[in-house]
């Protein structure tokens, strides 16, 4: 996938030879990640995304975000972009990640003029999709992602947090707590690229082990 | 089954629904156009109820239809005169249980749209149908009927107009409804031609007030419970059919000509349902109570059959439909209200499109978006060291 985006992404776009692309992998059988993929997170609650990985498949991670920022400017301005692709090394998984947080400093742009963070759920989607379609447009690329056995797009909020003696935010996202695989909702845009959408907040996790279609 | 596809139309860039579920409500920010998508559809439902008198009576041997459509005059009303662009598009579709597709197509045509509708209704799929559209604008009721007779000319636009209308005949046959949710009751006098709306208490503290005197959470949801409550128990189609269609053509000296192809008994009928914003004034318990009731006299008490669809703004009752859901996939209390999830479609209207909130993995709808401006709050208040 790294030779993909470096050669193929770049000579579809006509965009000189990317250079290195911050890859990690991993086998735990849990792990978490924030958006840049340098720190791989084994424990439950220092990350964003969250993923379980019983069977220890080898997973890849590509930070697509800033391999973005590296290419020419005229390309990479006012790109829609996601943080993350990840895949696994068997052709199970191919997932594009968006890591959303609330921090106001994450999400300055969005936050209107009485302090409040409006569209972020939106951006998440919206990165997401632009990814998407930057991506199927390679053929190879759409090939390669085509050999595997499930294709998401995923969004994953960070876990929300309040003073202690406020319930209002637990009880607002209490819907995260019926469901611990994620919410997989309609997009026919990503569907017509096989590709499912999942949110994931509060504690829910990615499952790799989950049986197949 | 009916479908509607909405392009470039006011704050609407591209609304497509494939198949409009019995139960239907839309959320979104203000202005996004959550009430336009509703008086489109009420519009087409309208404008199909009309092609379906019409092929009626065409089929009865009655040739020439007392019913023209001036699309002028509804896009008026409506309010739509700025919304038509040149590019706008509407199609609504009826899909009978035959497989045939009636389709109403709406395109511009200089200031206002243009209709065409591909064919006329086939004898064995004439349906008669009856449309409501509860406005935002309901909570003038009370006043305007305690002061009417003195606002005669008076225009408040052809929404209120038209909830009045439907509140003043539901009054006609419903004179008392307990609104358990506000632990009152509300109650209809006559005197005369003049009809007094009142408010009683139902616990101990004894009390009655004039509606308009009442809390303004009651007076916006005496009209969302009271009407469709009348439309789904008491409306008859057959004395509406004789109001509108037959004294017209006793009127017109036609009544003779008219060969009735079918009775009307034997007739689909149904009754669609409009409300905005039903949770207005209400406090976050009422507001699910209300919805409740609301369901409960569309669907479990109605005699005829209704669709219903609302908009709202609430979390509350975003959030309540899951446990509405889930009270029917367990079969929880036979007494509670419920909602089969497969009758049920949840629209968060954003940027002028359609995002569908109902879960495709889980039998929810995600209200993650309804929790953003708390996790906002609380966020913004870590954040201040």
């Amino acid at each position: 996938m790294e030779t993909l985006l470096r050669n193929d992404f770049t000579s579809y776009y006509g965009l000189p030879v990317a250079s290195g692309i911050l890859k990690k992998a991993t086998n735990l059988s849990y792990f978490e990640l924030k958006d840049d993929v340098n720190l791989i997170y084994p424990n439950n609650g220092d990350g964003i995304a969250k993923y379980k990985n019983t069977n220890s498949l080898l997973v890849n991670m590509l930070n697509y975000e800033a391999f973005i920022d590296t290419l020419p400017q005229s390309f990479c301005q006012n790109r829609k972009k996601c943080d993350l692709i990840v895949y696994t090394d068997s052709p199970q998984y191919f997932l594009l990640n968006e890591l959303t947080d609330t921090l106001p400093k994450y999400v300055d742009s969005f936050i209107n003029s009485y302090g409040l963070q409006q569209g972020k759920r939106e951006k998440a989607i919206s990165q997401l999709k632009s990814s998407l379609f930057d991506l199927m447009a390679v053929s190879t690329i759409r090939t390669f992602s085509d050999g595997f056995d499930e294709k998401r797009c995923c969004f994953f909020n960070k876990k929300p947090n309040a003073p202690s003696v406020i319930i209002a935010v637990l009880a607002f996202n209490r819907l995260n707590t019926i469901s611990q695989n994620g919410l997989q909702m309609s997009n026919p845009e990503m569907e017509v690229f096989g590709f499912s959408l999942y949110e994931y907040s509060g504690d829910q996790s990615l499952s790799l082990s989950q049986p197949l279609k | 089954m009916e479908s509607i596809w909405i392009r470039n139309f006011g704050p609407l860039k591209d609304i497509k629904i494939d198949s409009i579920k019995p139960f239907t409500v839309f959320i979104g920010e203000s202005g996004s156009g959550k009430s336009t998508i509703m008086k489109v559809i009420a519009l087409c439902r309208w404008l199909y109820k009309m092609h379906n008198i019409r092929s009626y009576l065409k089929h009865s041997e009655i040739s020439k239809s007392p019913f023209r459509y001036r699309m002028d005059t509804y896009i008026r009303n409506c309010g739509f005169e700025k919304y038509i662009k040149t590019d706008t598009e509407i199609i609504y579709t009826a899909k009978s249980k035959s497989g045939q597709i009636y389709e109403i197509k709406l395109t511009k045509n200089k200031s206002s749209l243009n209709i065409k509708i591909n064919s006329d209704v086939r004898a064995e799929d004439i349906c008669f149908n009856k449309i409501s559209f509860i406005s935002e604008t309901r909570n003038v009721i009370p006043l305007w009927a305690d002061k009417g007779a003195s606002f005669t000319g008076g225009y408040l636009g052809y929404y209120f107009h038209e909830v009045f209308g439907d509140f003043d005949l539901a009054t006609e046959f419903i004179k008392d409804m307990d609104m358990s949710f506000l632990d009152v009751k509300f109650g209809v006098k006559k005197s005369g031609a003049q009809k007094k709306y009142s408010i009683s208490s139902k616990g101990k503290e004894v009390f009655e007030i004039d509606l308009k005197n009442s809390s303004s959470g009651t007076q916006n949801s005496v009209p969302v419970l009271l009407i469709p409550k009348y439309f789904s128990k008491y409306f008859s189609f057959e004395e509406a059919f004789n109001r509108s269609v037959l004294s017209y053509l006793s009127n017109t000296d036609r009544l003779t000509a008219f060969k009735p192809i079918k009775n009307l008994g034997e007739i689909n009928k149904k009754i669609f349902i409009h409300i905005e914003e039903p949770e207005l004034s209400l406090y976050p318990d009422a507001q699910c109570q209300l919805i409740s009731d609301l369901l409960s006299v569309c669907f479990v008490e109605n005699k005829n059959k209704v669709e219903l669809i609302l908009s709202t703004h609430s979390p509350y009752i975003i959030n309540y439909l899951n446990l509405l859901i889930k009270r029917s996939e367990k079969k929880a209390n036979g007494k509670e209200v419920s909602i089969e999830f497969g009758n049920l479609a949840v629209y968060h209207v954003i940027d002028g499109g359609l995002e569908d909130l109902i879960v495709q993995n889980e039998k929810l709808v995600n209200t993650n978006l309804l929790s953003e401006t708390i996790n906002s709050i609380y966020d913004q208040y870590n954040a201040i060291e």
